[in-house]
């Protein structure tokens, strides 16, 4: 087992008026581990990995990025993990390779780095041509690619994902399934949530599925599916409120 | 088409002046923030009301009663041309909406028209408010008969029409050919500048003049705009004389232009927003050496970039300190000797340059663009709060953004003042350190206002910087209050003015001081 890169621990988030959106939500995801995080809308996914990336507060719980309180040490825990939300809305009135190398000035990424890097992930989501143009000229896919490179481009020890594969084309799907197995391969973790239940089954190591706020199953990918399939497994827990 | 035009009018109306947020909000803040909105609205109409008065007043005065009906369209259509031309870039063309609207099963006109009907609303309110006092003031000092009345409120309604089709079109074509270049911006900033600072101008030639002049140069704009603009003088014509015939022509000529204006754009609508869709499509880009920076200069730069991207921003944050440059300028090079001769023999002069900074504070404290800055972060501020910087640094960013619209331009333009009248020693201290220190407090009174009452929802950029932005509209009240009231103590208190003028600068840099602390302790989350 790898280090812990992502550590919940009893969180919980209660929004005004009483309504619990998380209750009591604790998992770590591992150095080398693609996790799943799945439920249905509204079931506390998105609320979870706002807290995750420090971009919403919350009073109960810790999380830990790398043995590190997101809470008491924010900017360093930034430093470590990429974040790309469910629907990126980028600085529209700046171009692709502007909000590119700010990414990399944000995380301090070496001169000599930026533009190797830069070249390899556009070519592979075919939007080199592209990157002079505003992003305001962009469709919905490639705001996503360049989200997606603004993440990578920065070799982040966590990646949070929500809903990455949204608005991509089959081959960009492909290219960014192979680029998270490498990150994995040299030591991060990838934290996403996502409604695509195949890819998780064929993607992840590890999953989790989250329903009305409570985690209700945690493991490997073999544990929590056994012989069924991962949608046979997410339908059963989530209409029984069986936990596994 | 009736029925699908009156269904998008009311999805339009809902977004009116926040009036359905604040029905179905449960949120307190957002009821709080609707209720400043209206304090604020209801406050800058008392200041419409007011102008039209006095103006209108003024032309009763000097025995020029025969021309406010003329008057009160001209103004009412300039009002209405700036309003709508402020408004127009994503009113017509470039709907944020335009997808979802065009994916309807409705016509090209419904849609322009609903949006019209919105526009015209708006102005009509506006305008109603603004230009009633005005026909009072007119009734009171000439006989008017009820058919007299009648035409006057008649026209109300209709004169918003055709500077609103105007300014629609030049915005719809200013859209159509800058559509591809990177520049519009501030293509649009510059073209804005020139047009506010001719507009001073010629306000400030009209100042200067005496009653008689300003009679004959009233007369004379009069009889331009009668000439050059024939509804003012078919409205003029037709109240004067009571000519029914010219009224008729200047209502009719309005429904007329209303319709001609949408059944044209009806027919260029899908073009006109397809090539505004699909543009800068250049594939010429070479990935190259990127420049460095820290992680304060990458926020620092895009700053700038938001700055020069958002024309009704910069145009708000910077045109005060241009007017300061200017009338700086003209100090220099154009100050009549008549009116120093005045200010000395009065013996103010003393007290004049004493004042100074202050003055030149009051307007430092007018431009402020962190008020406004953090709400500008929109639907994108999900990458500064994820970004590995701390909240001081974005901050940092964000108030070395408005010292570099304020400072340079100040100091310059201080540099001009000082050359234009003779300072003592403290008091050219004081006309440099005053103004620099104001400008810091301002920056970050913006900042902190900006944190308490952001506005992320917005769907134009418009709402963030005008459109009833709470933080702009504090700042500019706490900046007034901060350097206004001084000028006050010191008229009243004259012979201490120096001492009241050194007072308030030790009291703001502390003050400043103390928000920056606080600044420095608060943690922004989405």
């Amino acid at each position: 087992m790898g280090k812990h890169i992502l550590e919940i621990r009893h969180y919980s988030k209660i929004y005004s008026g009483n309504k619990k959106a998380v209750d009591d939500l604790s998992l770590t995801v591992n150095s080398g581990e693609i996790h799943a995080f799945i439920g249905h809308n509204g079931a506390g996914k998105t609320t979870t990995i706002r807290a995750v990336v420090g971009v919403m507060d919350f009073e109960q719980g810790q999380i830990l990025i790398d043995g590190h309180s997101v809470k008491k040490e924010p900017v360093l825990c930034k430093s470590l993990t990429a974040y790309i939300p469910d629907n990126p809305d980028l600085y529209e009135y700046i171009t692709g390779i502007q909000y590119l190398n700010y990414i990399c000035d944000m995380f301090l990424i070496p001169e000599n780095e930026r533009t190797s890097t830069i070249r390899r992930y556009a070519e592979l989501f075919r939007i080199t041509d592209s990157l002079g143009d505003l992003i305001s000229s962009y469709s919905h896919g490639m705001k996503q690619k360049l989200a997606l490179i603004g993440a990578f481009i920065h070799r982040p020890k966590l990646f949070v994902f929500d809903e990455p594969f949204v608005g991509l084309d089959p081959e960009a799907s492909y290219n960014l399934k192979k680029i998270m197995k490498e990150a994995c391969q040299h030591g991060s973790a990838i934290f996403f949530s996502t409604h695509v239940l195949e890819v998780a089954e064929k993607l992840c190591d590890t999953v989790s599925i989250i329903n009305s706020g409570k985690l209700i199953a945690n493991g490997t990918m073999e544990e929590v599916k056994g012989q069924h399939s991962l949608e046979d497994v997410f339908m059963e827990v989530v209409e029984n409120g069986k936990e596994i | 088409m009736a029925r699908k035009y009156k269904l998008l009018l009311k999805m339009q109306l809902y977004s009116l002046f926040g009036i359905n947020r604040l029905f179905h909000s449960n949120d307190k803040k957002e009821r709080q923030h609707t209720l400043i909105i209206g304090v604020s609205g209801l406050a800058i109409i008392g200041v419409f009301v007011y102008l039209s008065s006095y103006i209108c007043s003024t032309f009763a005065d000097i025995g020029l009663v025969q021309a406010i009906p003329t008057l009160i369209i001209v103004i009412y259509s300039l009002v209405v041309l700036m309003l709508t031309f402020i408004k127009s870039s994503g009113a017509l063309i470039g709907l944020k909406d335009y997808d979802m609207v065009m994916s309807l099963p409705v016509n090209n006109a419904a849609v322009i028209l609903s949006r019209l009907t919105m526009l015209y609303i708006m102005n009509l309110l506006i305008g109603i408010i603004a230009m009633i006092p005005a026909v009072i003031i007119y009734g009171m000092n000439t006989t008017v008969s009820a058919g007299g009345y009648f035409m006057l409120m008649t026209a109300l309604l209709f004169t918003p029409v055709i500077p609103m089709l105007f300014a629609l079109a030049i915005g719809t074509l200013i859209v159509a050919v800058s559509a591809k270049s990177k520049h519009n911006h501030i293509l649009a900033l510059i073209i804005s500048i020139g047009g506010i600072l001719l507009l001073v101008y010629v306000t400030a030639k009209l100042q200067t003049m005496g009653t008689t002049q300003i009679t004959d140069v009233s007369t004379m704009l009069i009889n331009y705009f009668n000439q050059f603009y024939p509804p003012a003088s078919l409205f003029s014509k037709a109240l004067q004389h009571s000519d029914w015939l010219s009224f008729g022509i200047f209502v009719v000529s309005s429904v007329i232009l209303l319709f001609a204006f949408v059944l044209v754009l009806a027919c260029f609508y899908k073009q006109l927003n397809t090539q505004v869709s699909s543009n800068h499509a250049g594939k010429d880009f070479r990935l190259g050496e990127l420049s460095i920076s820290s992680p304060f200069m990458a926020l620092y730069k895009r700053e700038l970039a938001r700055f020069f991207s958002c024309t009704i921003y910069a145009l708000n944050s910077c045109i005060v300190m241009i007017l300061l440059f200017v009338i700086s300028v003209a100090s220099v090079f154009y100050m009549p000797d008549i009116l120093l001769q005045q200010l000395e023999s009065f013996g103010i002069m003393d007290k004049f340059e004493t004042v100074m900074p202050l003055v030149a504070s009051v307007m430092v404290c007018v431009c402020c663009t962190t008020s406004a800055s953090l709400s500008l972060e929109g639907k994108s501020r999900w990458i500064m709060c994820s970004a590995p910087v701390s909240t001081k640094t974005v901050f940092n960013a964000k108030i070395f953004m408005n010292l570099t619209v304020v400072l340079p331009v100040l100091w310059i333009s201080l540099i001009l003042l000082r050359i234009a009248f003779s300072f003592t020693v403290i008091q050219t201290v004081l006309l440099f350190v005053t103004p620099t220190v104001y400008a810091l407090f301002i920056s970050v009174m913006g900042m902190l206002l900006n944190v308490k009452y952001p506005r992320y929802d917005w769907t134009s950029e418009y709402y963030a910087v005008k459109g009833g932005a709470v933080s702009v509209l504090a700042a500019i009240g706490v900046g007034l209050a901060a350097s206004a009231v001084p000028i006050y103590l010191c008229v009243f208190f004259h012979e201490y003015a120096q001492q009241i003028v050194i007072a308030f600068t030790v009291v703001i840099a502390i003050m400043t001081a103390a928000v920056y602390h606080i600044l420095s302790k608060i943690r922004l989350y989405m």
